[in-house]
């Protein structure tokens, strides 16, 4: 996560409630025969990018259709902008961008044809219609092949042209429901770049997603979601410290330097860590992993680097195992979450 | 005043901005259509299919025959003379005319009610004693009921069997001496609209199944296509009005209809002999206006549906279903009493009658009539989906 971002995070832990520009409060939607989301609150800030994580089914595209005015609340209250979805919609139509799931273009035009259409729809004034639809396939590299038909695009090319499409007429709010699926690594990378500078651009993003890399990219802040929210909203580093606090440290040293002075005195009793993994990797090297029950392993680490030095103990490779939001996805939605648990 | 200026401009935009709206979506809707033909097709396939298999049904080669039932009661070797002339009454210019013989007058009375044919003639018993009496007050009477196709066809028949009974009466005189004792003929005559066999009714009720295919296919697969390609959400996002929507979906399909039935009349007219009598406005006003209400009730079917190929099937289904309800296949007074009930409650009824009627025997008042109960179900329609579409919007 950039520089920028972290400044960007703070601003909204200490925002006030005034910059709230969507907020969902003990939202319920019902299906027949099945709950789609329950209970489910949270808000997003203005100039933020506030995901949405959960596995399939988990109720993210309900959200989106909720806040779009596509399906009616069961109950609770969703507002945006402190307008509510259904009943304001008339003023809410054309305040936000919405990149569906789903490709949502006209495969019979061509991508130009594509972007005018939507400008046209959404009252882009004339005057500058060329001009921004000129704009928008420059900054996805379309500008060649603005003349194709869509329909001869490759998933990546749609993706990109959706996505600029819903900012053609210059919405505050934007909804990106799930707009990486199945692209490929160039294109998702040209998306996520993209996504980052719309915060510096005014905007406010709403993004949900299965990729977890995704969030930890993108997110300010997320909700981990499965049905209702079993997480969040909160910074992804504050959830890893709530699920995970404690942290692994795992490296490969020599048979030598293997004694109880260093493994029970200092690493066990002095720093506090449990042995977790010890493994022959080869006939001089073992491997070892340790677990520490602190999220913040500063401390941790100076005191293990002074007592290495002082004790000219040769450590031939460090890694720092901290859980990843996928580790934390799948603890909290109950799947085996880091290979070396046991 | 003020407040009343603002009002009425703020009127004004919005008309103003529903015109843009309705043109953005029909200039993008016209682009899709000419660039993906394959529904084109779809459109103008089943009505020709139709007209294919009837027209090899009913012997293309030979259009139309105009039968009519010869009872001879009198069985007589004048009566015999009689119905051969009868029976020849076709000739090189006008071969269409055929008799088939029926043994009572009962029997050719039920079916020429029936409308199984569509004239009959009945030489009573005593035809022979008459004319040969020697009494020049009595007659030989020959009696006919024929149904009026058209004026030409039954003035045609009516002057090839007077031209049958002149013969007969000069061969009387000449054979047999039987001065002023000649057969005459007694007239009644029946109006219907059409005939099962009658080829250039079906080429009508062809014409008339292309507005109910384009309104039906283009109205509900256009709107199927925006849920099966996932763009609806586009539409369902933006700031277009619903109603610019729909409308435009209907003016694709009469606009589309309108080109169809400008090519495909003229050719079906010229190569089925039909001549175009009537008044071309009342017609154009009719089509469209029928059109534009299968085209309310193809985006109907479209948002309900939500498929393409489930959309193509089904308006395909319904059309065929309307073609016969209308009349298309058969006058619906010859199909029954229900059907004819039905017939009164659909728009392509009156399409249909208003397109016979002015092609084959014009009438002001009668087409103006339908005209008018086609303008009332127009704007019924309209409003019905307009409603449906605003108030319970379209949902994914």
């Amino acid at each position: 996560m950039s520089a920028n971002k972290k400044v960007t995070s703070e601003h909204f832990i200490n925002a006030e409630s005034n910059d709230v520009i969507i907020k969902a409060d003990n939202v319920r939607k019902d299906y027949p025969n099945i709950t789609a989301l329950e209970n489910v609150s949270f808000s997003i800030r203005k100039n933020e990018i506030f995901c949405i994580i959960g596995p399939n089914g988990a109720g993210k595209s309900t959200i989106v259709k909720l806040l779009t005015g596509q399906i009616k609340l069961t109950q609770g209250k969703i507002t945006i902008n402190n307008l509510d979805p259904i009943l304001d919609r008339k003023k809410l139509v054309g305040k936000f961008g919405l990149v569906p799931q789903e490709i949502a273009l006209y495969n019979e035009l061509t991508g130009r044809e594509n972007l005018t259409f939507h400008a046209r729809l959404y009252n882009v004034p004339k005057y500058k219609l060329h001009q921004k639809v000129d704009e928008m396939l420059e900054i996805v590299g379309l500008t060649e092949r603005q003349n194709d038909y869509v329909g001869t695009y490759s998933g990546g090319m749609k993706r990109r042209l959706q996505l600029v499409r819903a900012l053609l007429h210059e919405p505050n709010i934007i909804i990106l429901d799930e707009p990486t699926l199945g692209i490929d690594v160039q294109s998702r990378k040209a998306i996520h770049d993209y996504i980052l500078d719309l915060p510096k651009q005014g905007k406010t993003i709403l993004l949900t997603t299965n990729y977890m890399e995704e969030a930890e990219r993108l997110a300010d802040r997320i909700i981990i979601l499965d049905t209702s929210i079993i997480e969040g909203p909160a910074r992804l580093p504050d959830i890893q410290k709530k699920i995970f606090p404690e942290s692994i440290i795992e490296f490969k040293t020599t048979l030598d330097v293997i004694n109880s002075e260093f493994f029970d005195n200092f690493l066990i009793k002095e720093l506090g860590g449990e042995i977790i993994l010890e493994k022959q990797v080869s006939e001089q090297h073992k491997l070892f992993q340790f677990v520490f029950g602190t999220y913040d392993l500063n401390e941790i680490l100076e005191k293990f680097i002074n007592y290495t030095t002082s004790h000219n103990i040769s450590i031939d490779e460090f890694t720092i195992k901290k859980p990843t939001l996928e580790d934390v996805f799948l603890k909290l939605t109950g799947k085996e979450f880091r290979d070396n648990e046991s | 005043m003020k407040a009343e200026n603002r009002k009425e401009k703020q009127v004004r935009l919005k008309l103003k901005q529903w015109f843009y709206d309705l043109a953005t979506i029909l200039r993008k809707d016209l682009i899709s259509t000419k660039r993906v033909k394959k529904y084109f097709f779809g459109a103008i396939i089943p009505p020709i299919v139709i007209l294919i298999v009837f027209s090899s049904l009913s012997g293309i080669t030979d259009p139309e025959t105009f039968t009519v039932m010869v009872v001879d009661e009198d069985d007589t070797p004048y009566s015999h003379i009689m119905t051969d002339y009868i029976g020849n009454v076709s000739s090189e210019f006008a071969p269409w005319f055929n008799v088939i013989n029926i043994d009572t007058y009962e029997e050719a009375e039920a079916k020429l009610l029936n409308l199984e044919y569509l004239g009959l003639i009945y030489i009573p018993t005593g035809f022979q004693l008459n004319i040969s009496a020697n009494d020049p007050n009595i007659k030989g009477i020959i009696y006919l009921e024929v149904q009026n196709i058209n004026d030409d066809y039954v003035k045609n028949f009516l002057q090839r069997l007077d031209e049958a009974v002149l013969t007969f009466n000069q061969e009387v005189h000449v054979s047999y001496g039987h001065v002023d004792q000649f057969a005459i003929i007694a007239q009644k005559d029946y109006v219907i609209d059409q005939n099962l066999s009658m080829l250039r009714g079906l080429v009508i009720g062809i014409i008339c199944m292309f507005s109910l295919t384009c309104g039906l296919f283009f109205g509900s697969l256009n709107v199927a296509k925006e849920y099966d390609d996932n763009t609806i959400i586009e539409i369902l996002n933006s700031p277009v009005k619903r109603t610019a929507y729909i409308a435009s979906k209907q003016l694709i399909a009469v606009t589309l209809g309108l080109m169809v039935v400008g090519i495909a009349s003229p050719l079906l007219f010229i190569l089925y002999d039909v001549e175009f009598r009537g008044n071309l406005l009342i017609v154009i006003c009719a089509f469209i206006m029928s059109t534009w209400i299968h085209a309310c009730i193809g985006g109907l079917i479209g948002l309900r549906i939500k498929n393409k190929m489930t959309t193509i099937l089904v308006a395909i289904v319904i059309s065929v279903f309307l073609w016969f309800f209308m009349g298309g296949f058969a006058p619906v007074r010859m199909l029954g009493e229900q059907i004819y009930f039905i017939s009164r409650f659909l728009p392509g009824t009156y399409w249909f009658e208003i397109m016979f009627s002015e092609t084959y025997y014009p009438s002001l008042p009668y087409s103006l009539l339908r005209l008018g109960v086609l303008g009332i179900l127009t704007i019924a329609f309209t409003i019905i989906i307009w409603y449906v579409i605003s108030k319970k919007g379209f949902k994914l």
